[in-house]
């Protein structure tokens, strides 16, 4: 099967899975394009400088994926079967569901490269020329180590990101409900749902925190998850913790579905998810100290307004992938660099051929001597 | 003493003097397991006196209206607060002792700091006593370093006290961060080949390798033994359950599973639970109750009902009473099946989690 008939039967899918961010068969297109220069590197060998090359992607590929949110394991299967490889999924129970939807509506040429696996399978994990992990850093460590040396590993690691509001005047219903939608989606659970919303204005703090409960209040109508209860205790633990650290707080009660603090700490730290979103107020010049811990984890930025060229630079030594208008934080474009890098290239290996022509296809090329 | 307006009289200076942190514990040993006034009258008179000098406290019970109606009522503190907040009662004094947690965390520990350790060394004696922990009649072996060499470690110097007030010999067999396996496997040898009853102290984690010790036929202790062990496996990654490991032990030692002694305690805390056997129901000294509370109600489990151990500890007299804690049990009629640390939850995949943050 070449490329484009890949894409041919891939296209109608991600129509059905828009949380993919892949719209259709350009968005495809342009990902192979963005990684390979071209669409047929993978299927034939294609100019490059005086000679020729071509594009060989994994025979197999064994991808370990988070159990919290499925995007990122339907993105990463969309990306094998886009370069043509046979995939091998250990997906975790809370994702086997929404991971079995997916496959189902795979088109049966595609569905046959894939197999769900329910736990870590040795000879599976052998058996592939590629590994792909998404997951915290004791786990991508963990699969490191178990990875021989001709296997390619691709790993994923623990990310957060945030929202920057800068010095933003009076917040509006626009921007609150955007800010809801970055914070809802997955249940703040991805390294794209924010952690914390910045703001340099001591003004704003009080009014958009208001405005935020009420928005968080109105979403929680619609958008109702039934609490575990280890995270209730987490959630429990945030609102306590701000009681008693005399943060100003916001919660909707005994329902756990959102909680609002606006906090004052002297250093980043980490939400526990589920919609607990600390608001914090953190002047320019203390921006960097603040967000040191975050060094080498941070992913996308969710922002209003203008972003000073200081900020900006700041937000890319702290490893910042993605800066973008707030309420589009959970949906990246197709080319988005994850974590930085190109889309499939580095699932790339690339084959160079030297001479004047390219190898013929189907036949033995003689090298003219 | 004077009298406060609730009748009960003010310790709050008097807790930070030697005679009255004597007198308070009197009025400790004084109460029963089924006084539930007594307890009521002394954890809302310390409650009160804690708010004044614990603003983390004190911020809480404003947002619940202020001294509330009953024991049940004082919110628990949770444990992470400790690593975030110094919680130290007594104004204007320094605390003589300060007890770290350890473990995956450690870079940001939590710190409990005590005005002097003479209450906790009267509750961590007393108790076990109570509980009927042999320590008093045999030699203590003690699988954790000594209080000299880990001076932070509150399990440290509970067994230095039982090592103090013991009158047989007693040793700690981890030095410099390494167990002594030899030479505690000489002297086990010995305490059989004599008849001399031992008692075997340390966390679980620190037991295992004398189960994995394989040379040798198993040493069968001399009767009248007792082996105690604590802390479960917290943050380790060995995978054996506690039946399994308790039944390990038994084949090792030849103490059976059902009488081996698990402590539970904390750093946080002053006091302690005692259960015996792998099942055991963990129960609590009179001065000390354990609630169960459901994560998803905020309210008390009924017996059989899964929820989060939250202490009221009235000889936490130095920092908070009521404590949160992160560890599951069922609740039972007399005390509670401790399960062990709320399992984390899932891989939360890419997205970075405090304990990420820490341990990078």
């Amino acid at each position: 099967m070449t490329a484009a008939e890949r894409i041919q039967r891939l296209a109608p899918l991600c129509s059905l899975f828009p949380e993919l961010g892949i719209s259709g068969r350009e968005d495809l297109r342009q990902l192979l394009r963005a990684a390979l220069g071209r669409l047929d590197a993978l299927d034939r060998f294609v100019p490059y400088g005086r000679g020729w090359s071509r594009a060989i992607a994994p025979q197999r590929l064994y991808h370990v994926l988070a159990s919290t949110v499925p995007v990122s394991g339907w993105r990463s299967l969309v990306e094998g079967l886009l370069l043509g490889s046979e995939n091998l999924l250990q997906c975790p129970d809370e994702q086997s569901d929404a991971m079995a939807r997916f496959c189902e509506a795979l088109p049966p040429a595609l569905r046959k490269l894939v197999r769900i696996l329910p736990s870590y399978s040795e000879d599976a994990f052998a058996s592939a020329d590629a590994i792909v992990v998404f997951g915290r850093d004791e786990t991508i460590r963990l699969f490191r180590a178990r990875c021989r040396k001709d296997q390619l590993f691709l790993a994923y690691g623990h990310r957060a990101s945030l929202l920057w509001l800068g010095a933003v005047g009076r917040p509006t219903t626009h921007l609150v409900k955007g800010i809801v939608q970055d914070l809802t989606e997955y249940d703040q659970a991805g390294c794209l749902s924010p952690q914390c919303l910045i703001l340099e204005s001591e003004a704003a703090v009080l009014p958009l925190a208001e405005l935020l409960a009420r928005g968080l209040s109105e979403n929680a109508l619609l958008d109702s998850i039934p609490r575990r209860p280890e995270e209730a205790a987490r959630i429990r633990e945030a609102r306590v913790m701000a009681r008693a650290l005399g943060w100003p707080l916001w919660e909707d009660g005994d329902r756990l579905q959102w909680t609002l603090v606006v906090r004052d700490l002297p250093q980043f730290q980490p939400t526990c998810g589920h919609r607990v979103l600390y608001l914090d107020r953190v002047p320019r010049e203390k921006l960097e100290s603040w967000l040191a811990p975050l060094r080498g984890h941070l992913s996308a930025v969710g922002v209003a307004g203008r972003v000073p060229l200081s900020v900006q630079k700041l937000f890319w030594r702290l490893g910042a992938s993605r800066c973008c208008r707030v309420g589009t934080m959970q949906s990246p474009p197709p080319l988005w660099h994850h974590d930085g890098r190109i889309p499939l290239a580095d699932l790339i290996r690339w084959v160079d051929w030297e001479g004047a022509h390219p190898p013929e296809r189907q036949k033995t090329t003689r090298f003219p001597s | 003493m004077a009298k406060e307006k609730s009748g009960f009289p003010s310790f709050r200076q008097e807790l930070d003097r030697p005679e009255g942190r004597a007198r308070w514990a009197e009025w400790l040993w004084s109460l029963s397991a089924e006084d539930e006034s007594g307890f009521e009258g002394l954890a809302l008179a310390l409650c009160q006196i804690q708010s004044h000098g614990v603003a983390p406290l004190r911020r809480l019970l404003q947002a619940e209206g202020g001294v509330p109606a009953g024991w049940r009522k004082i919110p628990p503190v949770p444990q992470e607060l400790f690593k975030q907040s110094r919680l130290f009662v007594p104004e204007g004094q320094t605390p003589r002792r300060i007890f770290e947690t350890s473990g995956t965390t450690a870079k940001h520990p939590g710190r409990h700091f005590l005005l002097d350790v003479d209450l906790y060394r009267a509750v961590s004696t007393e108790g076990a006593r109570r509980a009927g922990v042999p320590w008093e009649t045999v030699d203590l072996h003690f699988l954790v370093p000594s209080p000299q060499e880990a001076p932070h470690s509150s399990l440290s110097a509970m067994f230095g006290f039982w090592s103090e007030q013991s009158t047989h010999f007693s040793h700690f067999w981890i030095q410099e961060g390494r167990l002594d396996q030899q030479g505690l496997l000489a002297a086990l040898s010995e305490a059989v080949r004599a008849g001399r009853p031992v008692g075997l102290c340390g966390t679980a984690f620190a037991l295992i390798p004398l189960i994995d010790h394989h040379e040798g036929s198993p040493l069968r202790l001399p009767r009248e033994s007792f082996l105690l062990e604590t802390g479960g496996f917290k943050g380790r990654t060995r995978e054996l359950s506690k039946p399994d490991f308790y039944r390990a032990l038994e084949t090792r030692f030849g103490i059976p599973a059902e009488e081996i002694w698990s402590e539970y305690g904390m750093t946080e805390l002053s006091s302690q639970a005692y259960a015996q056997g792998p099942e055991g129901i963990h129960r609590t000294p009179p001065w000390a109750r354990v609630r169960i509370l459901n994560p998803l109600t905020g309210r008390d489990c009924l017996t059989g009902e899964k929820g989060l151990v939250a202490w009221v500890d009235l000889a936490n007299i130095d920092s908070v009473l009521a404590i949160q804690t992160q560890d599951e049990a069922i609740a039972a009629p007399d005390g509670f099946r401790l399960l062990g640390r709320r399992p984390t939850l899932p891989l939360r995949g890419c997205s970075l989690t405090a304990e990420d943050l820490r341990s990078s």
